[in-house]
């Protein structure tokens, strides 16, 4: 049995809510007289939640909004004391919920490094060791003397991002903020967490992103409702992800593609209105739509008024990023009028092009230069290599082109 | 194998002493904090900390006025050095009450991101305080001088008056901090009782005026005593030995219960805010 970095059992956390909030002493007061029973409920943040973390392991959480990640998370770093329950451990945990926290705008950075860093249980001495170090990070040398409140957004996030690096422990626990910044910000704080990894420090990063944290974490536990769902390798906590992650998509399991309710959506042009939609062409498995075959993909509209439009699909991953857009508009070209009557716009995917995972379809409506209408996720599709089996290895990536690759011997 | 524990979280109390100790333990972020709240405070201003006493400065002058030229007020040492001994008494008091009891609401940020003892931050406010008592003090200093007030060995006594004056008002700041963070009304009462409390506090008047039949509130009056310890310091006035003692053993039973309704409340402060 390898070490362990740190023990979760049994733990349960649960706030009151009230109907009325007593947040005044009035009523508080007036609860004591009045016959009313105290109508407070009970939420379940957490519910009876237990992991194990190896030591060297990066763990993955994942859930959506109100899962209980970050009660977790504060859990674990004292902030929120468990109702039951009990973490123990085995080696020196600290805490990253917030980059900057304990910054004060009115100070200055040098100002700041200090007050962050005794906030995070440095020394005096251990910061005037680290100082240094942390200016030449950060990259604002010259404006070390200037109020933080007079940074730019990158400015601030490089400064305070570079005081946490400096932080050393055995076990980091991380919430969300690798989602902060820029793209070359969120590219440094992901160097900086992979060099923590070969480091062979623990990690537990919580998040609402898959993709992002699907590259750093090696095994990723899914939170719902304050309870721990599933517990596995990326790949397999996809499958349930998008089960239980309604917002992106709504899906019964063993289905291939998902149509938006009619009554859900409006074309919002008032000449165009939207009569059907679905699937043409396509071979399905148990696992999925094939990406091995063609998919085609239409939508059907009635035009009741000449007028200037193009259709698109945009495609996207259960992470929101866009795959690609396939649009009836010619590359440089403006939207055509279309007369008066019945169309069907279909849009046909090449085979070998889709990666085996969730997309979403978001239809389009642009007029002359503009967007009129964007509907999201008129059709979803969950795509598969057209086996019969679920575990064959998924290649991160929106998008799964064939490569041609050769291995040669050149000695 | 058994690894060893480097650190175990589970619900349930805290003893006291237990907590006391990890205070003591971050005692560095009670300066932390205090010095950060100064340099805030006074940042971009030309004056700087000369702010802190341009408050009792303004109490001095406006008092002064009245009870010297309007109503005039007759007593044996000069009105000047006898207000201003009530003033800064009376400051340092209602500034622990008002921000130490509003300290937690105002860095909810902080308390939501960042682990540590959440009792530094209304201690780190007695610092905060002290500092601008002690400027304060100095003026006292010059303003006897200038009226020819003696000084007398009694100054020794100082520190464990201001001490007195410290818990008096951190027994009020450590209360109100646990409690508006459940009852948000409070916040809004702070400043009231301030408003009122000095009409009931021998700040600009000797307590030789109050009609003999209301002296028994000054039993239960420790800023009141503190100012009179004070006046006692500087300018030599009589104190009343038993309402010392009474006044401040109540100030010592609200401080403590403080801190154990405080340290019993703390691991919900998180939860509220």
């Amino acid at each position: 049995m390898s070490e362990l970095a740190l023990e979760i059992k049994n733990v349960s956390k649960s706030f009151q809510i009230h109907e009325n909030r007593a947040d005044s002493l009035k009523e508080n007061i007036a609860r004591v007289f009045s016959s009313k029973k105290n109508t407070a409920t009970l939420f379940h943040a957490l519910d009876n939640v237990s992991v194990k973390v190896k030591k060297g392991e990066s763990l993955g959480i994942i859930g959506r909004n109100g899962a209980g990640k970050s009660t977790l998370l504060r859990i674990l770093s004292g902030i929120m004391q468990p109702d039951t329950g009990e973490i123990n451990f085995y080696g020196k945990p600290v805490s990253i919920l917030d980059i900057g926290a304990g910054f004060h705008p009115e100070l200055s950075g040098r100002e700041n490094i200090f007050l962050s860093a005794s906030l995070y249980n440095f020394t005096k001495a251990k910061i005037e060791e680290k100082y240094q170090e942390i200016v030449d990070f950060s990259g604002v040398e010259n404006f070390i003397e200037e109020p933080v409140k007079n940074y730019s957004a990158g400015m601030y996030l490089r400064l305070a991002f570079s005081i946490i690096t400096c932080l050393e422990a055995d076990i980091y626990l991380i919430d969300e903020v690798i989602n902060v910044g820029d793209a070359n910000f969120q590219m440094k704080c992901k160097a900086k967490i992979e060099e923590l990894i070969a480091q062979g420090k623990t990690l537990l990063i919580a998040s609402h992103n898959l993709n992002e944290i699907s590259t750093l974490c090696n095994r990723i536990v899914l939170m719902e409702n304050g309870k721990i769902l599933d517990i596995g390798t990326s790949d397999a906590i996809q499958k349930y992800f998008t089960i239980a992650i309604p917002e992106y998509f709504s899906f019964d399991e063993g289905k291939a593609f998902h149509l938006k309710e009619k009554n859900e959506i409006h074309s919002g042009v008032e000449q165009i209105s939207i009569l059907n939609y679905g699937l043409k062409d396509y071979e399905a498995t148990f696992t999925g739509i094939s990406n091995q075959k063609p998919i085609s993909l239409f939508v059907e509209v009635e035009i009741t008024e000449p007028v200037k439009i193009s259709f698109g699909m945009q495609f996207c991953d259960i992470t929101g990023v866009v795959a690609f857009t396939a649009s009836t508009l010619a590359r440089g070209s403006v939207s055509e009028i279309i007369e008066k009557g019945k169309y069907q716009i279909t849009f046909l995917i090449p085979p070998h092009l889709l990666n085996e995972k969730m997309y979403a379809v978001n239809f389009t409506l642009v007029g002359e230069k503009k967007v009129l209408m964007k509907i999201d996720k008129l059709i979803t599709l969950k795509i598969s290599d057209g086996t019969e089996t679920i575990n064959a290895v998924v290649l991160p990536g929106v998008v799964k082109p064939i490569i041609n690759s050769v291995i040669e011997n050149i000695a | 194998m058994e690894q060893r524990i480097y650190k175990t979280i589970r619900g349930g109390q805290v003893s006291l002493l237990t907590y006391l100790k990890e205070v003591w333990q971050v005692r560095h972020l009670i300066i932390t904090f205090a010095a950060r709240d100064l340099k805030v405070q006074y940042a971009q201003t030309y004056l700087g900390l000369l702010w802190s006493v341009i408050q009792p400065l303004t109490g001095l002058i406006i008092f002064s006025f009245f009870f010297q030229r309007v109503i005039p007020l007759h007593i044996s040492t000069p009105y000047s050095v006898f207000v201003f001994t009530g003033i800064i008494g009376w400051f340092y008091f209602t500034s622990l009450v008002g921000q130490a009891g509003t300290v937690l609401m105002n860095n909810q940020q902080l308390i939501k991101k960042i682990q540590f003892p959440r009792l530094v931050l209304p201690l780190s406010k007695a610092l905060t305080g002290l500092i601008e008592f002690s400027i304060s003090i100095l003026l006292l200093f010059a303003l006897m001088l200038i009226t020819g007030c003696p000084f007398s060995w009694r100054i020794l006594f100082l520190p464990l008056v201001v001490l007195a004056n410290v818990i008096t008002g951190l027994s009020g700041g450590i209360w109100l901090s646990a409690l508006t963070v459940r009852f948000r009304d409070l916040h809004h009462i702070i400043p009231y009782l301030i408003g009122f409390g000095i009409w009931l506090t021998p700040v600009f008047y000797p307590t030789t005026i109050v009609p003999h039949e209301f002296n028994f509130i000054y039993y239960f009056h420790p800023v009141a005593n503190v100012i009179a310890l004070y006046r006692w310091i500087f300018t030599g006035t009589d104190v009343n030995l038993g309402q010392i003692i009474v006044s401040f053993s109540l100030a010592f039973v609200l401080f403590l219960s403080g801190l154990v309704f405080f340290v019993k409340n703390e691991k919900f402060i998180a939860d509220h805010l």
